[in-house]
């Protein structure tokens, strides 16, 4: 009997080992095959470089549709670019956004995923310590260019704006609106830490670059009102030490080319997707199919002076059932063309708007006649005549506007433009009508957002 | 179908649905036991002497038991091991062993016998055996709450998923079907919903396999359809039973994944016998239960004339393109288009079993073929073949049982369910006359076209391996070490194709055809070694398990869409796909392991304490979450064995009460959900791949509870010829799993974290069978049975639920399931708009601040009611199932459904007391043709207002089954030993008042199918 008690005892014993001894591991897991743990993700250069591609792809193409296309196409409804062929925009287009409109709450919510991933990032650099130098300073500068842009796009559309540094969520959900002047101070800081960062390092312009961070740079400073600032960036572009190969592209049909020589910043389509491959997925939104869908409007498509090679080039005519509508021409491909010399990258950034952002600044300075030098060189490249040097600091102004106008418009400018120079009321009001309401000027804050974090305020003029 | 009946009642009277099929199997094993012992009588005259022991049903020596040799009138008492020795005079002899509290067992023996077992059987024992979680037990002592469904519940009607042969026959599990397409997912909600973003479906278990609740396919490639049921693979006739645990004692011993019940499905297994084949087919035809009532082509063309008059706006070509272009001479019942086919199904079934005191065997195979309703071709095709053997040693020791189960599943549909075109304009075209493809009007790429559908095909194919093996091993009379072994795999792979005629021309798409492919696969094995002990302490059994799990599950598959085929020939082979826009890779590994323990001691069959305990870990959870403890207590009294009763109140036939509380829990949130990964960007940026990361992981979160309670009365009378259970159940779940949101400004939405947000669900459940006419052999003979639950479920607690995302979902103190609605205040009399009420009175209707609680789409009651009639070789079978349901969706607010007067057809049932003119008290808003502006934003919140809101409650005539089996005069002049024939059908009539499709699915889906067979059984 001794025995089987005996047996009984090991065997349960046994069991109780094999059960509990081997448990806690047992239930441990790898991450799936399509994923690997965080931990790990910045631990050696090869790492760290997909991390940095990661950041273009995911911003650019595959995160959200922000960069190539929202933040293009529903600021210029909001302007006076685009009319859409259904109701469906009529909130951007009439200026009374609701507070619960989804494509809003997008424009504030992606950008937002911009600045976790580049947190994330930096808050991973800064433990990693086995990087090689220059991949680590690339890392960051790309990091910090892309929590510039973030920002950057927030504060431009909405004002102020809870200001993201970190990656704790359980923090981060409950920040308060930042004001817009601290913001633009961070990015500033960030793009200047960028701009250090890439310095010397080789990369096209598909590539977050040290010429890019110096043109976000200038363009901060120019929303910002820094004028000698935002001039003196632009001067490192255009003549200064990074001018490099940059120059004015003299062939207006071939600025939204890749091959064009002025591109400071493209969305490369360049080996960067499995349907769409050297056109760009902001053609395929604007070009017609059977009909125009995103009108140019008529007040745009009337403003252009006789004979400027940009309306020529950039404005498609479409003629159906005796109606007459116009579109943005700027990329012309929605397919793979079979000629690569006439492939299309999304500029982000180009050498014009340098020129455009000296000449604002210099006239802000009061420096109008070389302002207008810069305003000439735009427009003669547009097949028009230069207009006098002894325009008044106004006139200059308004010179300025009318050539982003023209340069920029579905590029996403011109409603921010219209906004930061307090233009707006003047512009809108006049053509918008009693549709216009002065404070259409900055986007509501997303409802739910407020609901999620009750710290938030709503914009003036939304709500309840 | 819970019944408990003594076994001379089994014999007599019969569980009507096991009738037919056992008075030959009990007459083969009578034959079969008595007739050696018979025919070796004849040699045998002299005397000598029978030895051996008495054992009870736990295999537990009986000391005490009178042994009584009629002949001699002699008496031997067994001893303190249950051994007997009686000298017999004059073989053969009958011996009769008898023990108070147990039946009487008589036994002739023939010769001189030594080492002889007797088993004696506890006279509450003799009812009706109950699988519970890695055991069984009987109806009797159970101190918990499970449902039985047999087999032959299941193959009584002609569904293709077992799964659904439940509905109706349970109190506390509620079935509903997704829809009537082929392989349609069939949900099952046991005693409520417990869980806010959880899975709230129950733990399915085959033969000890765990098996996913839910297709693996998805939708990505599951045709018109969508997510198929793992449950169709499933073969019906090879099921032995199906049980049901709901209460705290039964599902605590699956610890975390007993919270929304567990559902055991047990196949059968070979039995002792001479070779026995029987073979049954059937055939039948099929269609959807309910059409509505369209709109003709000229009342479709007044009604969108009378709406452009409503809105003072003039047709153009633009507008009205249906009135000005499509004629009036045109017409099309687009539900007969889409689903009106008849459809028809084929089942053929062969079973092979047999075997001998050592080893049992049965193998069966069984062929479906299931045509649907849907335009297309729409066919699902089940073969399966199934193997189990068992094996007991000859010193009764060592014990093997395993069971092998292969189907395949084909499925043919159109690639995505087309039912939305039901409603199309009935004058539309349905073909260009000049390219002969489907005819679309206008350039969206979403452009109806109804026909389009037949230029879309998906193939599905589907595997399903279920391999199970129990080794036992007795180290001990009373101790059995056992070793539950068993592996599934699911394969699907799946194509659909959309052939150019699908696509609308003029949307000028930059592909002319696409295809997705798809392949997943899951496989589990899961190991659970067991102890089980039994011993008699004092006047009570003690029954112990102790046992541990090792499961892991992995799952994973591709999906790969192919675009512009050089040849829709070549469809199949993605080669032949010019571009590949994208594919995609999904993995999932599940572990989980635990130590269980199950403790029941039985005191003089009167007062039974069974209480469990178990630890689980779980991969779902962080490095500090993984392991969790449940546990459970149950109690029962059987007051019937107590003298009082049995002395005083003899039409007593059972009277027990029994209670249980305990702890399960629910990990039913997805895989690595805590973990914080990275991975590949979709798309690679300038031939540099990428990462990003893609999930924000929380350590943090832990299981989800339920804390179950109940009581129950299970009274049986006259001889258990009525037979009730009465059970009372309170379930409180908390610590909810939920997608915690948090504000976008995080770059993140949400995050999985726990919530100590409160949900009970109460509730009373009733069922009685009775045998109301009690014809002996085959007099006539009636039984009915009836089942009813009533519940509440009710959300208790929600912390900071106004703040949450919740905050316009949820109302504490009403149901998890309520409806948030605008407040219907009637048709402004003047206009003809429907009007709601402002609740905040802010001028501005929004959903925060004007919606208010109005019913919930919870079932008030339902159940069952069954009536069984025999005589002779007849049998019906006649069954109700009803769900008391006062809200639901109403058709106008199904998502599809569109606003009376614009270009869609809609049924009759809509125009009823519709606006018309200044003055009307109408009880429905005017007709509009205009999609935008002020009355539509006003239908808009008339939808979402109570007047969307309907009564779905219904009695449906679920299942009748009539059979005639031959009589055995004519059978055995045949050769056969059984010959059936039946008729059944499905789903035959509903009383409703619900307009509709159907309240079973309310909205828009395809409804139930109606469904006749007629077969033929035939056994050797």
């Amino acid at each position: 009997m001794k025995s089987k008690y005996f047996k009984i005892a090991c065997f349960s014993a046994g069991l109780s080992i094999i059960t509990f001894g081997s448990c806690k591991k047992f239930v441990e897991i790898d991450p799936p095959i399509n994923a690997f743990n965080a931990s790990t993700a910045y631990d050696n250069d090869d790492l760290v470089r997909s991390n940095i591609a990661g950041l273009h792809s995911y911003n650019f193409i595959t995160g959200s549709g922000y960069y190539d296309t929202y933040a293009h196409q529903y600021p210029a409804f909001s302007a006076d670019e685009l009319t859409y062929y259904t109701a469906t925009n009529d909130q951007f287009t009439d200026n009374n956004i609701e507070d619960i409109n989804a494509i809003n709450r997008s424009m504030w919510t992606d950008p937002y995923k911009t600045i976790y991933q580049s947190n994330l990032m930096l808050e991973a650099l800064a433990k990693a310590k086995t990087i090689s130098a220059p991949v680590m300073a690339e890392a960051m500068g790309t990091a910090k260019f892309f929590r510039g842009l973030g920002h950057l796009n927030l504060v431009s559309i909405f004002g102020d704006v809870p200001l993201v540094l970190e990656t704790d969520v359980k923090k981060t959900t409950s920040l308060p609106r930042t004001p817009a002047a601290e913001v633009y101070k961070q990015i500033v800081t960030d793009l200047v830490d960028a701009k250090a960062e890439l310095k010397g390092i080789n990369k096209s312009n598909a590539y977050v670059n040290e010429k890019s961070a110096t043109a976000l740079l200038a363009r901060t400073y120019i929303y910002d009102k820094q004028w000698d600032k935002a001039a003196s960036s632009a001067t490192e572009l255009i003549s200064g030490p990074l001018k490099g190969t940059l120059a004015l592209e003299t062939d207006v049909s071939k600025i939204y080319q890749r091959a064009s020589k002025e591109t400071i910043l493209a969305i490369s389509s360049d080996g960067s997707a499995k349907t769409r491959v050297n056109y760009t997925y902001l053609a395929t939104v604007y070009l017609p199919v059977l009909r125009t869908t995103h009108n140019i409007t008529d007040d745009l498509y009337n403003a252009f002076e006789v004979g400027d090679k940009r309306k020529e080039n950039w404005i498609g005519t479409w003629e159906a059932g005796g109606i007459t509508t116009h579109y943005p021409f700027k990329y012309k491909l929605k397919a793979a063309p079979t000629n690569t010399a006439l492939a299309e990258d999304q500029v982000y950034i180009r050498l014009t708007e340098m020129y455009l952002i000296r000449a604002e600044a210099l006239a802000q300075l009061n420096r109008t006649e070389e302002a207008m030098d810069d305003v000439n060189a735009i427009r003669v490249r547009a097949g028009l005549t230069a207009l006098p040097r002894t325009l008044s600091k106004t006139d200059v102004l308004l010179a300025v506007e009318k050539e982003r106008r023209f340069e920029f418009f579905t590029d996403g400018h011109r409603w921010i433009d219209l906004v930061r120079t307090g233009r707006a009321d003047a512009v809108l009001g006049a053509l918008k009508g009693a549709k216009w309401k002065s404070t259409a000027k900055l986007y509501p804050v997303p409802s739910k957002e407020i609901e999620l974090n009750p710290k938030l305020t709503q914009n003036p003029g939304y709500g309840k | 179908m819970q019944k408990i009946l003594s076994f001379k009642e089994k014999l007599s009277a019969l569980n009507k649905y096991n009738r037919l099929k056992f008075i030959p199997a009990i007459i083969f094993v009578f034959l079969f036991s008595f007739l050696p012992f018979n025919s070796s009588a004849q040699n045998q005259t002299n005397g000598g002497k029978v030895s051996g022991v008495v054992l009870d049903n736990d295999n537990l020596p009986m000391p005490g038991v009178n042994i009584y040799n009629s002949k001699t009138k002699q008496t031997v008492t067994s001893g303190d091991k249950g051994e007997f020795s009686i000298t017999v005079n004059d073989f053969p002899v009958t011996l009769s062993f008898s023990m108070v509290g147990y039946e009487k067992n008589d036994l002739t023996f023939s010769k001189s016998t030594a080492d002889f077992k007797v088993k004696l059987v506890a006279a509450n024992d003799l009812d009706e055996v109950i699988v519970v979680g890695y055991g069984t037990t009987t109806r009797v002592k159970n101190t918990g709450s499970v449902g039985k469904v047999t087999g032959d519940v299941l193959t009584q009607q002609p569904i293709s998923n077992p799964v659904l042969g439940m509905q109706g026959r349970l109190p506390g599990v509620f079935v509903t079907t997704a829809s009537g397409d082929l392989g349609a997912n069939v949900n099952v909600s046991i005693r409520g919903t417990n869980t806010i973003t959880s899975s709230s479906r129950p733990l399915y278990i085959i033969d000890g396999v765990p098996m996913p609740s839910t297709g693996i396919n998805g939708s990505t490639y599951g045709g018109a359809t969508g997510p198929h049921s793992p449950f169709m693979n499933i073969n019906s006739s090879d099921i032995e039973s199906m049980e049901v645990l709901k209460d705290a004692d039964a599902t605590a011993i699956y610890g975390s994944r007993g919270a929304n019940g567990v559902i055991l499905i047990t196949t059968k297994k070979g039995k002792t016998g001479s070779t026995k084949v029987t073979a049954d087919f059937y055939k039948g035809i099929s269609n959807a239960v309910g059409k509505l009532n369209l709109l003709n082509t000229q009342e479709y063309l007044q009604m969108r004339k009378d709406a452009f008059a409503a809105d003072g706006v003039t047709m153009t070509q633009a507008n009205a393109y249906d009135v000005l272009l499509w004629g009036d001479q045109r017409y099309t019942d687009f539900q007969d288009l889409i689903f009106g086919k008849t459809g028809d199904v084929t089942d053929a079934q062969l079973g092979i079993q047999g075997g001998n005191q050592n080893t049992q065997f049965v193998f069966g195979v069984g062929y479906r073929d299931d045509n649907g309703v849907l335009m297309g071709r729409n066919n699902q095709r089940r073969g399966s073949a199934r193997l189990n053997i068992n094996h007991t040693s000859n010193n009764n020791k060592f014990t093997v049982n395993s069971t092998f189960n292969y189907s395949s599943t084909k499925m043919t549909s159109i690639g995505t369910s087309g039912f939305d075109f039901s409603w199309i304009a009935p004058n539309m075209p349905l073909v260009n006359e000049t390219t002969g493809l489907p005819y679309f009007y206008g350039t969206a790429s979403n452009a109806q076209s109804p026909l389009k559908y037949t230029y879309s095909d998906a193939l599905l194919s589907n595997f399903n391996f279920i391999g199970a093996a129990t080794i036992g091993y007795k180290i001990l009379q009373n101790l059995q070490v056992k070793l539950d072994a068993s592996f599934t795999r699911l394969d699907y792979r799946g194509v659909e194709k959309y052939r150019a005629g699908y696509y609308n021309p003029n949307a000028n798409l930059d592909y002319k055809n696409s295809a997705t492919f798809g392949n997943d696969y899951q496989h589990t094995y899961n190991i659970e070694p067991q102890l089980n002990y039994n011993a008699r302490i004092g006047k009570g059994k003690l029954t112990a398990l102790l046992g541990g799990t090792f499961q892991e599950t992995i799952g994973g598959g591709q999906s790969v869409v192919g675009r512009n085929f050089s040849s829709e020939l070549l469809m199949s082979a993605l080669s032949a796909a010019g571009t590949i826009p994208s594919y995609s890779t999904t993995y999932n590994q599940y572990k989980f392991n635990s130590i269980f323990a199950r403790v029941t001691y039985d005191f003089d069959n009167k007062y039974i304490l069974n209480t469990t305990f178990r630890r689980d870990g779980s991969s779902r959870f962080g490095p500090s979450k993984q392991f969790g403890n449940f546990w459970a207590v149950g109690a029962a009294w059987i007051a019937s064995n107590e003298n009082f009763i049995k002395d005083n109140l003899k039409f007593i036939s059972l009277a027990k009460i029994r209670s249980s509380y305990g702890l399960t829990g629910n990990d039913g949130i997805g895989n690595y959900q805590f973990m914080e990964t990275f991975a590949a960007t979709s798309q690679t940026y300038n031939y540099n791949s990428g990462l990003y990361a893609n999930r924000l992981g929380n350590e943090n979160f832990g299981w989800e509870t339920n804390k179950k309670f109940e009581v129950a009365a299970e009274l049986n009378f006259f001889k258990n010829r009525i037979t009730t259970t009465t059970a009372f159940f309170s379930n409180i779940s908390g610590n909810q799993l939920v997608n915690y949101p948090i504000a976008g400004q995080t770059g993140w939405t949400s995050y999985v974290a726990n919530l100590d947000a409160k949900i009970r669900n109460r509730g009373v459940e009733f069922d009685i069978t009775s045998i109301n006419v009690n014809g002996i052999d085959k007099a006539f003979r009636w039984s009915t049975n009836f089942n009813i639950t009533a519940f509440k479920n009710t959300l208790l607690a929600f912390p900071e639920l106004s703040k949450s995302t919740y905050s316009n979902t949820y109302e504490i103190g009403k149901s998890i399931n309520v409806y948030r609605r605008y407040e219907f205040l009637g048709i402004d009399p003047a206009t003809g708009t429907p009007l709601v009420k402002d609740i905040d009175g802010n001028g501005v209707f929004s959903a925060v601040g004007d919606y208010r609680s109005y019913g919930d789409s919870d079932a008030r009651f339902y159940g069952g009611l069954g009536n069984t009639f025999s005589y002779k070789g007849f049998e019906l079978d006649v069954f109700f199932q009803y769900t008391k349901r006062p809200y639901a969706n109403a058709y106008i607010n199904s998502s599809n459904a569109s606003q009376p007067g614009i270009l869609f057809n809609l049924p009759d049932f809509l125009l009823d007391g519709i606006w018309r003119k200044p003055g009307d008290i109408a009880s429905k808003p005017r007709l509009s043709s205009v999609n935008s502006g002020a009355f539509n934003t006003a239908y808009s919140r008339y939808r979402l207002s109570d007047a969307g809101i309907t009564d779905a409650s219904y009695i449906r005539l679920k299942n009748v089954s009539f059979s005639y089996t031959l009589p055995n005069t004519l059978t055995s002049k045949m050769k056969l030993s059984n010959v059936r024939v039946y008729a059944l059908g499905q789903n035959l009539w509903t009383i409703t008042d619900y307009q509709g499709y159907d309240p079973e699915t309310p909205g828009t889906a395809t409804p139930p199918m109606r469904t006749f067979t007629f077969g033929v059984s035939v056994s050797l």
